[in-house]
C-alpha cells in the first residue's frame, strides 16, 4: 500500500507492507540514525518524534502514522547547523559509542520543547526511556542541563 | 516486520469495527495504540482494525463522574488537569509509573486495560476509583474492573471493544497512594499496592485496596476493606490488614521470587500504601 | 643471535615526552578534547555496520534448539529450500567439519577448539542447528519451521555443581576437539583446570594467628550493548571474502575464520566500522562464520543481525563462579596465606574459559602483598548459553569475593575495613608472586610494581563519601524512616594494562600536503574513545592538534595488525606504536625543517602546527610537507611502529557506596558513589570519566538486579530488557569521581588503562555497605530485595 506522511520537513509518499514497522520502512529509506536495538519497545534506540511527541518506531506499523509528522535526528541538525542538544552532547564527551545518541537527543528535544528549563529530575525522567550501556548516563544529563540552563 | 499482517483498516464508525473483528478469516484484532500488539508480532493475526477513527479520545467531565474514552493515551489521561486533581494525582503518578514517556505517547487506556499486566500501575489505581468497564460487544455491556480482571475473556470476547472507562468522581477527602517493592526504583515491581481512602472526622469512611503482583491481573481486596472500613487507621488496623493478606493468598513461586516473599510482601505493600493514604487525609 | 624488536629499556622509557615537557605542560595529551567522531554519531550519519549494505543482499538466520542437549539424528531441509527467495539452507551435513573457538584471542589460541559453525549435537537451547539465507528477512524466519529435524534428546546438565558427577552426560564427546594439554579435560566436563601456587603456602597458614574462609557465588550476566551482534559478508571483484563486522577482534577474526572457511587469510578482508557497544561480547567470532560461509555457498552478499532475544539466549555472556578464599592473618593483621579457589561454569562452549578464570586468580591475588599463594579453578561445560568475555574478564568476579572477604576479616579482627587494608596491599617495588604461573595461557612476566596511587584513591575517596560517618550510630538511622538503614562501604580494586608478553599493536603515520597526517592502527574503538585517545598521542609528539590526525582504524587489508579492543590494552599498547610511529615522524619532520631553518634537528621543536628554531625562526608543518614531497629530497614523511610491552602497570581504583537498606522489604538503593581511579596518566579526562561512570552503572546491575535465570530444562527465562534490568537514568546515584595520575613508566606519558576497572568495585562496596547498614553479611550477588530479607530474617 502506498501511505503519504512528512519526515523530517518533506513530505513523503511511500510505499509499505501491512506489517513493516515505522523503524523497519524509516531505515530503509534511509534514516541510519534510527536504529535498532530490541524488538519490543523497551530500550529506546529506534527513538522517532511523531508530532513532535517521543514513540518507539519499532513498536509501531509504518501505516499508523499516514498523515502525520515524524521528525528523525536527521531532521533536526546538520554539520553546518549542528541543533544545540547535539553540539552540547559533543561538547560534554556525552558520546561514547553513540549508538543511544540520537534517541537521547530526540527525547531531550521533546522534553526542552515543552519545558524549556528543566530541573535534574525532569532531565532523568526523560532520559529513563533511552537505554545506555556506555555512559551511565552522568555526561548525558549534564549536556541537557547545559542547553537547559544556557536558554536555546 | 509483522509478517502475517496482511491486512490493516482504520474504519470511522464503531459498528463498521465490530463487524471487522467478527470476522474468523482473516483472524482481526482491535489496535489501539500498538505498543503491546506489534511487540507480539503474532503470527496467527492477519489483519488489524485501528481504532484511531472512531472518536473514542475523550475525557467527559460530569459531577459526578469521568468519562474517559478507551483510545485516551496515558499521556493525555495523565496531563489532563481533572485527572491531575482527582484522588491526590493518583492515575497521572500510576501512570507516569508505568511506562515512560515514549510508550505513555501511544499505550491507550483501553489497551493498558486490555493487556492487564499484573503489576500495572494504571490498573491498581483504577481499581481503587472503582472503574467501570464499557464494553461493546455489540450491545453495551458494563463491568466493573475488578469483575473484568477475574475473566476478562469472559466479559470482553474477540469480537468485542473497551469503548470507555467511566470513574465515578471521589469525594474531595480522599487519600490515595502507590506502594511497591523492587529491586531498583525503575524496576518492574515484585509486588506494589494502591490504596485509596475517604475519611469523616478520625476513621476511614470508605477504603479501597488493589494489589498486584500476586495473580495473573490486580486485585481488589473486599474483605481487608471492609474490615478497616469506620475504623481508626492506626498500626495495629496496618499489621492485621497485612497478616490477613499474607495469609489469604497463595501466589505462585518463580525463578526469581518465592512465594513466601511475596506473600510477606503483599502485606507490607498494602500496609504501606493504606498508611500513606491515611496521612494524606489528615494532611487536609 | 638476534635482538629482540621490542627493547625493555625503551619499555620504561614510553612515558617520557618527546619535547621534554611536564605532565603539566602538555598541550593535547591530558585535555577534554571532544571526540572525533562524536558529531558524526549525534547526526546518526552511517556509521555502523547495519548501515552500510551492499545493494541485493540476502539475509540469514539461525534456527536455534530448543533443547539443551541433543543429538540431530535426522535434518531434512528439502521443504524449506523450496520456499521462494530462499537462496541456501545449511546443515552440519553442508559444511567441512573444523574444529575452532569463537574466543578472538592472539595465536596460540588459549580456549579449546571445540566449536563448529554447523555440529550435529546441540549444547545450549540457542545452540545453531541450522542457517538460512534468502531475498528477506522474514523469508529467511519463515524457512525455518520448515527445517525438519529428528532430535535425540539428552541428559542437560544446568546447574555448575553437577558438571562433575559421576554419571554427568559428557557435553563434548567429539574426538576432534582440542586445547591444551592437563588444562582441558573434556570427558570430565572440563574446559579448563588449572592450579599454580607460590612460596609454602602450608607454612603460611601454619603461621597464621588465625584463619578466615568464605564462599562466594557471583551471577551470569550479559554485556547488553545497544547495538546486537550483526555482520555483512561478501566476495569482491577479486574474489576476496570481505567481513564487515560489529567486531572487537578483526584480525583475530581473519585469522581463526581462515581454516574454519577452507580460504587462506589473504584471501579474507575484515573491517570494522563504528562499533554500538561490545563490552566484550564482541570479542567472539558469533556470526561472521555462518554468515561468510552462506556467502561463500550463494556466491552473494549476505547480512546477519541478532534480534534482542538472540543477544540474551545465544550471544555470550559473563562466567558465573564459586569462589573459595581462604586467608591466613598474622597477628599484626598482615596476610601469612591466600587461597583461592574457584569453580566456573563456561556453559556450552569453552571460549575465554581458562583465560577468564585465570585472570581472575592473576588480579584476585595480586592486590594484597603475600608470599603464599595458591591458585585453583575449574571452569566445568554446561548446556547453558556460552560465557566469554565480558568487561572486567573475571576480575568483577574475583574483586567481588576478595573485597568482601577483606571487609569480613577486618570486621572480626576489630578493623577498620580501609585500616586492614592499608596494611595489606601492594606497594612500589612488590612482584606478584604468581605473575609467571598464570600469564594467560603462557609464561608470564614477573616485574616489579612501578606506581601506585591507591592510597591516595582510597584517602580521598573516603573522604569525600564521608567515612568517618560510619563510626557515628546515629547516622546508620534515617529520621522518619523507622524502617532504613544506611551504611558505608568501600572496595579496593586492581586491574591490568593490557597482557604483558603477549598483547601487541602497530600503527601507521603519514604526512600529508597541508600539514595533516593519516594515522592508521588495527585498534579497535568500541565507543571507548581509542580513535581520539591515539590521535590526541600522536598530536601530542607532533605538536599539532588532535584534528590534524586523520584516524583510519581496524581494517585488516589497511592498517596495520592490533591484537584488540579487550584487556583495556588500546591506550597502554596501542598507544604505545602510536607514539612510537609519531617519534619517528617528529625526527623525520624535523630533519626536513633543519635544512629549511639551517638549524641542527636536535635543537627544534613542535608546537603549535610549527616547527620552532631556537632564535624564533619556524615554518609551519605544510610548508615542511610541501617541502619533503615535491621540492627537494622528496619523501613521504611517514612511519610504521608497533609496541609490545612486557612490562606490568596495573591501574588501582577505590570505591565507595553509600546504601539505604529497607528492613523490611530488603530493598536496597544505593544513593551515592565515589570513584577514585589511578589510571596513570589520564590521556583524555573525559573518556575515562565516561569509562567510570558507564562501568559503575554496569557493576551496579552486577550486584543489585543482574543475573540469567534458567529453568530445570536450561531454557532462559529473562531473555528481555524488561525481565533483565539494567539501570536507567532516573535511578542513579549521586555520582562523583576523581583521577589519581600516578604515572608509569611503562605507559605512554605515564598512561595506564581506565577501561574495566570500574566495572570492579561497585558489587562488593555495596555488600559491604549493607553490612554496616543491617549488620548481615551476604555473598552472594546479586542482593534482590528477596536474598537481603531471607538474610534479615535468618539474622533475627
Amino acid at each position: 500500500m502506498d501511505i503519504s506522511l512528512t519526515i523530517n520537513s518533506e513530505d513523503r509518499r511511500i510505499s509499505i507492507q501491512a506489517g513493516e514497522t515505522l523503524l523497519e520502512v524509516l531505515r530503509r529509506l534511509g534514516y541510519a540514525g534510527v536504529k535498532h536495538g530490541c524488538e519490543d519497545g523497551s530500550c529506546g534506540v529506534c527513538t522517532v518524534l511523531l508530532d513532535g511527541q517521543v514513540v518507539h518506531s519499532c513498536i509501531l506499523l509504518a501505516v499508523q502514522v499516514e498523515g502525520h509528522d515524524i521528525t528523525t535526528i536527521e531532521g533536526i541538525g546538520t554539520y553546518d547547523h549542528p541543533h544545540p542538544l547535539q553540539t552540547a552532547f559533543v561538547e560534554a564527551g556525552a558520546v561514547q559509542c553513540g549508538y543511544c545518541t540520537p534517541a537521547m537527543i530526540l527525547v531531550a528535544k521533546a522534553l526542552l520543547d515543552e519545558n524549556p528549563h528543566p530541573d535534574e529530575a525532569e532531565v532523568r525522567e526523560t532520559l529513563s526511556g533511552v537505554l545506555c550501556r556506555c555512559t551511565g548516563y552522568l555526561k548525558p544529563v549534564e549536556a541537557v542541563l547545559r542547553v537547559a540552563q544556557g536558554g536555546d | 516486520m509483522w509478517s502475517s499482517l496482511v491486512e490493516y483498516q482504520r474504519p470511522q464508525r464503531l459498528d463498521h469495527a465490530l463487524r471487522l473483528l467478527e470476522r474468523q478469516k482473516p483472524r482481526s484484532v482491535p489496535l489501539a495504540g500498538g505498543a503491546w500488539l506489534v511487540a507480539q508480532r503474532d503470527q496467527s493475526i492477519e489483519a488489524v482494525v485501528d481504532l484511531s477513527a472512531l472518536n473514542l479520545t475523550f475525557i467527559k467531565t460530569s459531577a459526578r463522574r469521568l468519562r474517559l474514552g478507551a483510545m485516551t493515551t496515558l499521556q493525555t489521561m495523565a496531563q489532563d488537569s481533572v485527572i491531575q486533581n482527582l484522588a491526590g494525582g493518583l492515575l497521572r503518578d500510576a501512570s507516569n509509573r508505568y511506562a515512560p514517556r515514549s510508550v505513555r505517547n501511544v499505550a491507550t487506556i483501553g489497551g493498558t486495560i486490555v493487556v492487564g499486566n499484573p503489576t500495572s500501575e494504571v490498573c491498581l489505581a483504577l481499581l481503587v476509583l472503582d472503574a467501570l468497564v464499557i464494553i461493546r460487544k455489540p450491545t453495551e455491556y458494563v463491568v466493573p474492573l475488578d469483575a473484568f480482571f477475574v475473566n476478562p475473556t469472559m466479559h470482553l470476547p474477540s469480537s468485542g471493544l473497551i469503548t470507555e472507562i467511566e470513574i465515578p468522581r471521589p469525594s474531595a477527602s480522599v487519600g490515595a497512594t502507590i506502594a511497591e517493592v523492587s529491586r531498583t526504583p525503575n524496576d518492574q515491581p515484585i509486588v506494589n499496592a494502591a490504596a485509596l481512602v475517604s475519611r469523616v472526622g478520625h476513621i476511614c469512611r470508605t477504603a479501597r485496596l488493589a494489589l498486584g503482583g500476586i495473580a495473573s491481573h490486580p486485585i481488589r481486596l473486599p474483605d481487608i476493606e471492609a474490615a478497616i472500613s469506620l475504623h481508626k487507621i492506626d498500626e495495629s488496623v496496618l499489621t492485621q490488614a497485612a497478616d490477613a493478606i499474607s495469609s489469604s493468598i497463595n501466589p505462585p513461586s518463580d525463578a526469581r521470587t518465592s512465594s513466601e516473599y511475596r506473600r510477606k510482601m503483599a502485606g507490607i505493600v498494602v500496609a504501606r500504601a493504606l498508611r500513606q493514604a491515611w496521612e494524606q487525609t489528615e494532611r487536609e | 643471535m638476534s635482538r629482540p624488536y621490542n627493547d625493555p629499556d625503551q619499555m620504561l622509557k614510553m612515558s617520557e615526552h618527546p619535547e621534554g615537557l611536564s605532565p603539566d605542560e602538555m598541550r593535547v595529551v591530558g585535555k577534554r578534547v571532544p571526540r572525533l567522531d562524536a558529531m558524526k554519531l549525534a547526526l546518526g550519519k552511517p556509521a555502523y555496520t547495519d548501515d552500510f549494505t551492499p545493494p541485493s543482499v540476502l539475509h540469514g538466520k539461525i534456527l536455534h534448539s530448543p533443547h539443551a542437549h541433543a543429538l540431530i539424528k535426522r535434518i531434512d531441509t528439502s521443504k524449506a529450500r523450496a520456499l521462494p527467495g530462499v537462496h541456501a539452507v545449511l546443515t552440519w551435513q553442508d559444511i567441512k567439519p573444523v574444529r575452532f573457538t569463537t574466543a578472538g584471542q592472539s595465536h596460540p589460541l588459549p580456549s579449546p577448539l571445540d566449536t563448529l559453525v554447523l555440529d550435529s549435537k546441540v549444547r545450549f537451547v540457542g545452540d545453531r542447528v541450522a542457517a538460512v539465507a534468502a531475498e528477506t528477512p522474514e523469508i529467511a524466519e519463515q524457512a525455518l519451521p520448515l527445517i525438519d529435524v529428528e532430535y535425540e534428546v539428552l541428559l542437560a546438565i544446568v546447574e555448575i555443581e553437577d558438571a562433575l558427577k559421576p554419571d554427568a552426560p559428557v557435553i563434548h564427546d567429539e574426538p576432534d576437539c582440542s586445547g591444551f594439554e592437563g588444562v582441558f579435560q573434556p570427558q570430565r566436563n572440563l574446559a579448563a583446570h588449572f592450579a599454580a601456587e607460590a612460596g609454602d603456602v602450608a607454612g603460611g597458614y601454619a603461621e597464621a594467628h588465625r584463619i578466615f574462609e568464605g564462599e562466594y557465588r557471583v551471577p551470569q550476566v550479559q554485556h547488553v550493548a545497544l547495538e546486537p551482534h550483526v555482520c555483512v559478508t561478501w566476495l569482491d571483484e577479486d574474489n576476496r571474502l570481505v567481513i564487515r563486522s560489529s567486531t572487537q577482534v578483526p584480525f583475530h577474526v581473519r585469522r581463526i575464520l581462515a581454516p574454519v572457511l577452507g580460504l587462506p587469510d589473504k584471501r579474507i578482508r575484515v573491517i570494522k566500522p563504528r562499533i554500538g557497544g561490545g563490552f566484550g561480547g564482541k570479542q567472539e567470532i558469533l556470526l561472521e562464520d555462518i554468515c561468510a560461509t552462506l556467502t561463500l555457498v550463494t556466491g552473494k552478499a549476505v547480512r546477519m543481525e541478532y534480534t534482542r532475544a538472540e543477544e540474551f539466549s545465544a550471544a555470550r555472556s559473563r562466567h558465573p563462579q564459586i569462589l573459595r578464599l581462604k586467608t591466613g592473618i598474622r597477628l599484626d593483621g598482615t596476610i601469612s596465606a591466600m587461597t583461592l579457589s574457584l569453580l566456573a561454569t563456561t556453559g556450552a562452549y569453552g571460549s575465554h574459559a581458562l583465560t577468564v578464570q585465570g585472570n581472575t586468580g592473576s588480579k584476585a591475588l595480586a592486590l594484597y602483598r603475600c608470599p603464599n599463594l595458591r591458585f585453583e579453578m575449574d571452569v566445568v561445560y554446561t548446556n547453558r548459553p556460552p560465557a566469554g568475555a565480558m568487561r572486567g574478564y573475571g576480575v568483577p568476579q574475583g574483586l567481588f569475593a576478595l573485597e568482601v572477604h577483606m571487609d569480613e576479616i577486618a570486621t572480626e579482627l576489630g578493623l577498620d575495613p580501609i585500616e586492614f587494608r592499608r596494611r595489606n596491599w601492594v606497594k612500589v617495588g612488590d612482584v606478584f608472586p604468581l605473575a609467571e604461573a598464570l600469564g594467560e595461557g603462557r609464561k608470564g612476566f614477573p616485574n616489579p610494581l612501578r606506581s601506585t596511587g591507591l592510597a591516595e584513591c582510597v584517602e580521598r575517596g573516603a573522604q569525600m563519601i564521608g567515612w568517618g560517618r560510619r563510626h557515628d550510630p546515629e547516622w546508620h538511622s534515617m529520621p522518619g524512616k523507622t524502617h532504613v538503614r544506611r551504611g558505608l562501604g568501600m572496595a579496593a580494586l586492581i586491574h591490568g594494562s593490557g597482557i604483558p608478553g603477549i598483547d601487541m599493536g602497530g600503527a601507521y603515520l603519514k604526512m600529508n600536503d597541508d600539514g595533516s597526517f593519516n594515522l592508521m592502527f588495527g585498534a579497535t574503538d568500541l565507543g571507548t574513545g581509542a580513535d581520539t585517545v591515539l590521535a590526541q598521542i600522536a598530536a601530542e609528539v607532533l605538536g599539532c592538534c588532535a584534528d590534524d590526525i586523520l584516524v583510519y582504524a581496524a581494517d585488516t587489508d589497511l592498517t596495520p595488525f592490533d591484537k584488540g579492543a579487550y584487556a583495556s590494552s588500546t591506550t597502554f599498547v596501542s598507544g604505545g606504536a602510536v607514539k612510537k610511529a609519531a617519534e619517528k615522524v617528529a625526527a623525520m619532520i624535523k630533519n626536513v625543517a633543519s635544512r629549511m631553518l639551517e638549524t641542527p634537528p636536535e635543537t627544534l621543536r613542535l608546537e603549535d602546527g610549527r616547527v620552532i628554531a631556537p632564535d624564533g625562526e619556524s615554518v609551519t608543518l605544510r610548508e615542511v610537507a610541501l617541502e619533503s614531497l615535491h621540492v627537494v629530497d622528496q619523501h613521504q614523511i611517514q612511519a610504521a611502529e608497533s609496541h609490545m610491552s612486557l612490562m606490568y602497570a596495573p591501574p588501582f581504583a577505590a570505591q565507595f557506596a553509600e546504601v539505604e537498606v529497607d528492613m523490611q522489604t530488603g530493598e536496597v538503593r544505593v544513593k551515592r558513589l565515589v570513584f577514585g581511579i589511578d589510571c596513570g596518566q589520564p590521556i583524555n579526562p573525559d573518556g575515562v570519566e565516561g569509562q567510570i561512570d558507564g562501568g559503575m552503572a554496569m557493576s551496579m546491575g552486577y550486584g543489585l538486579c543482574e543475573e540469567m535465570l534458567f529453568d530445570k530444562a536450561g531454557t532462559l527465562l529473562n531473555g528481555n530488557l524488561r525481565d533483565y534490568h539494567v539501570f536507567r537514568a532516573d535511578e542513579m546515584p549521586l555520582i562523583e569521581r576523581f583521577i589519581v595520575p600516578a604515572r608509569d613508566p611503562s605507559g605512554p606519558f605515564g598512561a595506564k588503562a581506565a577501561a574495566e576497572i570500574p566495572t570492579d568495585g561497585v558489587a562488593p562496596a555495596v555488600v559491604n555497605a549493607i553490612y554496616d547498614a543491617v549488620g548481615v553479611r551476604l555473598r552472594q550477588i546479586p542482593v534482590t530485595p528477596e536474598r537481603v530479607w531471607q538474610a534479615l530474617q535468618r539474622s533475627g
